[in-house]
């Protein structure tokens, strides 16, 4: 039976929103709260930094200027650079990898994945008679790349950002990505360029939806962001993608999984005297916004499991255990108090301030 | 796990103190061992320890949380294991600071050098904990070539299990070839009982061997 997706076109904002709405369902896609989606947005002048790609050495900073090309970071496990513009069309598949995973023949982690959305893309491109080539990576014609991605993964989540060049403009995306960044990448084209000819990206649109509804056996329901979804991308668009932390040292707070702040407390297994008294410290410090904190104790050596399943730990407390910096605590992904109990009124200003961040 | 009020022996330094939490085994970790470093446990374990057998040793120490699944830690848990073996047997003059010089020379073993150098920490462990019983270094005749020679027949022993590397498997690997190697080379005699299947660490290993590790079931 086919399953059903959601289908959600954006309305017109800026690709730091748009990469805020992204996450913000993704987010509630790893959560259970809603199914899997397609959404698809317009091209907005940008450069989108993937992953750990490199702010100063990627991008051309005074033509990005002079073009009024706004500089985003996306989250990613690809440390790619894309440009795209008002030529370009985005869509991102969300979803379980379960959905994907059974198109496969033979399944093989993670590319089999990339491998049922990238058929599901030329589906839909292949009423334009031309010869494309499928990597894990893009979408090709020649050796030339149409179809540029940026996955992301939470355990068995995947968001798959794909940028289609309908009619970039191929000489600002050359000036745009630094020497060597360009070289790294190779040739770009577009559909028009390939084509001779100006498309709309409507009727592409239309195209690429019935393909992967067609590859994938999905049907599709219009959607918008659920008000869950939209507080929280609010909340990463203030906290994450607007700043520039964010977009030059990929520096943002560890937030849960729908957007709460996390107190993070890291103590002995089993905890020690002191230990306890730090928990009970922290939940004292908490009283009256509990519902806007999750709390997770964390017991050295237990791994990741004793939070259950896709638990998910702030990098400042891997850092911690591997330190061996035992008692700690950890606001929003940052190491906050370490070895001693803090003041429980210094402690609450603390995560007050992380809250109302 | 169960709290308890009752007096209590740690497992790992050997203290007795008022207990807070035991084991169902009745084991408990006294709140120092319980937040110390890697190297101050197996210190603390190696000092203590009556035990004869140096897997169990090496096993206990494995377990303690300060220990993660893999690490440059089991390059030293591996000498400071034998060694405390060796001064239990009452065969080598070994006192405290022997340990704390094991984990110092082991330190210098870089995290991955088995894929990076060639040379398993673990493996060189076993020749750090010779080289120590012997008293040799780089001017030494046969106590030089006997350290290299423990190394290189552990080293040998862990190249055969394949990869990815497992410093569990690579560390049990190590100790039953010193145990070996001190019996044919030097006559000394470890007892080594530990029953290691199936492996204690099998479930938190995420890159476990599997079928592939003599010790997974």
């Amino acid at each position: 039976m086919a399953e059903n997706w959601r289908l959600i076109n954006l309305p017109m904002l800026n690709m730091k929103k748009y990469l805020a709405m992204l996450e913000a369902i993704f987010r509630s896609r790893r959560e259970n709260k809603t199914h899997d989606s397609l959404i698809v947005f317009n091209g907005y002048r940008s450069v989108i930094l993937g992953g750990s790609s490199s702010y100063s050495e990627g991008v051309n900073h005074e033509v990005c200027k002079r073009t009024g090309t706004e500089i985003v970071r996306a989250e990613s496990v690809s440390r790619k650079i894309i440009y795209e513009d008002e030529g370009s069309l985005n869509i991102a598949f969300i979803a379980h990898a379960s959905a994907l995973k059974s198109k496969a023949e033979r399944y093989i982690p993670v590319l089999s994945e990339y491998e049922a959305i990238n058929e599901a893309i030329l589906e839909g491109l292949k009423n334009y008679n031309m010869t494309f080539k499928s990597s894990p990576e893009c979408l090709c014609i020649g050796n030339s790349k149409l179809v540029e991605t940026l996955p992301y993964w939470f355990y068995d989540y995947l968001m798959y950002h794909a940028v289609i060049h309908l009619d970039t403009n191929l000489e600002n995306y050359k000036r745009i990505l630094s020497h060597e960044a360009l070289k790294e990448k190779g040739e770009i084209t577009s559909l028009a360029l390939e084509l001779g000819r100006k498309l709309r990206s409507e009727v592409v649109l239309k195209e690429i939806v019935r393909g992967v509804r067609k590859q994938l056996n999905i049907n599709f329901e219009n959607s918008t962001l659920t008000s869950e979804e939209k507080a929280l991308a609010d909340k990463l668009y203030r906290v994450k993608y607007s700043r520039m932390e964010w977009v030059k040292n990929r520096k943002a707070p560890f937030l849960s999984g729908m957007g709460k702040t996390t107190v993070e407390i890291f103590v002995a297994y089993p905890p020690t005297s002191k230990g306890r008294e730090l928990i009970k410290t922290v939940k004292e410090a908490i009283s009256g916004f509990d519902d806007k904190v999750e709390v997770k104790v964390w017991m050295r050596g237990r791994g990741l499991s004793q939070h259950g399943e896709n638990a998910e730990m702030s990098p400042a407390l891997r850092m911690a255990e591997k330190a061996n910096i035992i008692p700690a605590v950890i606001i929003n992904g940052e190491l906050k108090f370490k070895e001693d109990i803090p003041d429980v009124n210094m402690l609450r200003k603390a995560i007050i301030k992380a809250v109302y961040l | 796990m169960r709290k308890t009020e009752d007096y209590a022996e740690c497992t790992y330094c050997g203290k007795t103190e008022k207990a807070d939490y035991i084991c169902v085994e009745s084991h408990y970790i006294c709140e120092e061992c319980r937040l110390a470093k890697p190297e101050e446990i197996v210190r603390k374990t190696c000092m203590s320890t009556k035990m004869l057998d140096p897997l169990k040793v090496a096993v206990l120490i494995m377990k303690h949380p300060a220990i993660p699944i893999h690490g440059p830690e089991h390059h030293y848990i591996v000498s400071c294991s034998i060694l405390a073996s060796l001064r239990n047997l009452g065969v080598f003059n070994i006192d405290g600071f022997t340990f704390g010089r094991a984990i110092s020379r082991a330190k210098r073993i870089v995290y991955g050098s088995c894929g990076l150098l060639g040379v398993c920490g673990a493996a060189a462990g076993v020749g750090i904990a010779v080289s120590i019983a012997l008293n040799a270094n780089m001017m030494s005749d046969k106590e030089r070539s006997l350290a290299m020679k423990a190394t290189s027949e552990a080293l040998d022993a862990i190249q055969r299990l394949g990869g990815p590397r497992c410093c569990k498997l690579s560390t049990y690997t190590a100790i039953i070839t010193a145990v070996r190697f001190f019996k044919i080379e030097l006559g000394i005699s470890i007892p080594m009982n530990e029953n290691l299947t199936p492996c204690w660490f099998r479930f938190r290993n995420s890159e476990c061997l599997k079928e592939k590790c003599p010790y997974y079931v």
